[in-house]
């Protein structure tokens, strides 16, 4: 015998569906009512501009982040280089004083190389 | 798809306002189907029904997503086996029981248990051993009366994939509901 149920287009078999009312069965409706608004107390449709509200402080932070990373890495260079310069003048001349003028990133202060020459 | 009550919209849109009588009616209307689909890709009583509140809460805060033109029942419904859906892989990873454990889960409660023909585990046993897509499109078309195209719609999934499911889900039953008929 061929049944209703096997032919995939077949509407919904009453029996079918008895059998899976049972196997599936909803119990205690009130109970699930009364739980589910106790949960829902306090909460409420959230509007466009709260759905919106959370990714873009996550992406003010992101790009806040980045900022400081990019600008800490642009920044790292000419302290490298400074440290560099001094190096190479203080490995040179012997002289501290002759570092700090060659790697100044201002014009040197006269009394700084006063001061270098009194110390050679 | 069963028919809608004729004031469902001006429902939808009370609650949306913020209505707590009107989402209690939702919650009223449309708990049976929600609470089916949940316990289709759960199983287990208690987490369906949970994973079901969890759903219609879901739903109240994305009231205002939801686009009134549509129908409300197939969003719903489509929430509700999402929500099913990721808590069972949730579950899937955090899972750090021995399996007689989670098997012992699945037993119904002695009373339950003893209501309980030998015929209805069983069919119960394969509607578990159902894949997850065609227990919830069986529920949905045979229970909740959904045509193939409105699943599709929940389901994210072709209209093919869900006759195809429909198909052979019923095809598995067979055998236990020509016996269930008899024992009827």
């Amino acid at each position: 015998m061929i049944l209703k149920f096997e032919v995939p287009d077949g509407p919904p078999d009453p029996k079918l569906r008895a059998a899976l009312e049972a196997v599936l069965p909803v119990r205690d409706r009130d109970r699930f009512r009364a739980a589910v608004l106790a949960r829902a107390v306090g909460l409420r449709p959230r509007t466009t501009l709260e759905r919106w509200a959370r990714p873009a402080l996550a992406a003010a932070a992101t790009i806040a982040l980045a900022a400081w990373i990019v600008g800490g890495l642009a920044a790292a260079p000419a302290a490298d280089a400074l440290t560099l310069d001094g190096a190479m003048v203080s490995s040179a001349t012997g002289s501290t004083p002759a570092a700090l003028v060659i790697a100044a990133p201002r014009p040197p202060d006269p009394e700084t190389i006063y001061a270098g020459m009194v110390s050679q | 798809m069963p028919e809608p009550s004729p004031d469902e919209g001006a429902i939808v849109a009370r609650a949306r306002a913020g209505d707590r009588d009107a989402f209690a009616w939702l919650v009223d209307a449309y708990q049976e189907g929600v609470r089916r689909v949940t316990r289709a890709v759960l199983h287990d009583a208690d987490e369906a029904d949970d994973a079901a509140q969890d759903a219609f809460l879901s739903v109240l805060v994305k009231l205002e997503q939801y686009d009134p033109r549509r129908p409300f029942r197939p969003w719903l419904m489509r929430i509700a086996a999402n929500v099913a859906i990721d808590r069972k892989r949730r579950r899937q990873v955090r899972q750090v029981q021995p399996l007689a454990a989670e098997a012992e889960s699945y037993e119904p409660s002695p009373l339950v248990q003893a209501e309980r023909s030998a015929l209805r585990e069983r069919l119960e046993a394969a509607l578990r051993h159902l894949p997850e897509r065609y227990r919830i499109a069986l529920v949905l078309y045979d229970v909740e009366g959904y045509s193939h195209p409105e699943i599709a719609d929940i389901l994210g999934i072709p209209v093919g994939t869900v006759r195809s499911a429909v198909f052979h889900a019923r095809r598995t039953l067979r055998p236990l509901l020509e016996e269930w008929r008899e024992d009827r």
